[in-house]
């Protein structure tokens, strides 16, 4: 991992973390939905959230020279990579509220639901979390464009 | 290890995460401004390291901290509602400003030969980072 692709993986983290937090704040549920997740799960939803992102980050820069200049092709790996993240993340997030479940509660969690569940989280939550990434992915990407512009006026 | 436990622990790997960010920052700012621009900006790439390495923890363990309020976390419209947002909006400009220092300073060690503004980035980074730590410290004690 370069130190490039961990300074915008981590931007990316902690972006999208903020982003979450000044959106579901002003709502006034934040709380309560932050209290159904034990502290461990959360722990655990934010590092793989990181980690996936610092991986998917490093490989959509990889052989491209941003910091010297050479962003040709940035916007599409974005949309890749970033598509691949929310999938990832999507498939990251339903593993660990299953262990979660099986872990606090265990034998409430029927087989039945177990399959119905993944099957939503492998369709339809799968379509939803690429189209969701890819966008993401794109808006990250033009935000890093903006701030190698700047980077370039400061040194 | 049960939930109180974790929630201390949580707590204080914020606060060092913190520590070692403005400390950090305070370092390369002092340093920046005493010492020729080629010997600050080896010091200042690891920083970056630490620094987003410390970004990281600080969202993770924020939200955590968040989460141990539970239902019970104060109303946007309360005094401590209007202080957090008052940190998040500082939190953004944290980040909209580290990210071109971060590219800045990995240009810099690129490019020996280049100027780089490091005085005026690290010191604005320090000011930021002391605002945050204020109004954390107003909410953590009321």
């Amino acid at each position: 991992m370069s130190a490039l692709g961990w300074v915008l993986g981590t931007f990316h983290t902690a972006a999208v973390g903020l982003a979450l937090l000044v959106l579901a704040y002003p709502g006034g549920g934040l709380g309560v939905a932050l209290a159904s997740l034990s502290t461990i799960t959360g722990l655990a939803l934010f590092i793989a959230l990181w980690g996936i992102t610092v991986f998917a980050t490093s490989r959509s820069i990889r052989g491209l020279d941003l910091v010297g200049g050479a962003a040709a092709g940035y916007h599409r790996r974005a949309l890749r990579w970033g598509a691949l993240n929310g999938l990832l993340f999507l498939w990251s997030l339903a593993a660990l509220l299953a262990l979660q479940q099986l872990i606090t509660a265990p034998g409430t969690l029927q087989p039945q639901s177990l399959l119905l569940g993944a099957g939503f989280v492998g369709g339809l939550g799968s379509l939803f979390a690429l189209a969701v990434g890819a966008v993401v992915g794109l808006a990250l990407a033009s935000i890093d464009l903006a701030g190698l512009a700047l980077a370039r006026w400061m040194a | 290890m049960d939930h109180q436990q974790l929630a201390l622990v949580v707590r204080y790997a914020h606060v060092a995460a913190m520590a070692a960010a403005f400390g950090g920052a305070l370092l390369v700012t002092w340093l920046a401004w005493r010492l020729p621009r080629d010997r600050v900006v080896d010091v200042a790439v690891r920083y970056e390291q630490l620094f987003w390495l410390a970004a990281g923890v600080l969202v993770m363990t924020g939200v955590g901290n968040l989460g141990a309020f539970g239902a019970a976390l104060p109303a946007p419209g309360s005094a401590w509602g209007r202080t957090f947002i008052a940190k998040l909006v500082l939190i953004a400009l944290l980040l909209i400003v580290s990210l071109p220092r971060s590219l800045a300073v990995l240009r810099a060690a690129a490019r020996p030969a280049a100027p780089a503004r490091l005085r005026p980035i690290y010191t604005t980074t320090a000011a930021i980072l002391a605002g945050i730590a204020a109004l954390a410290v107003g909410l953590a004690h009321g």
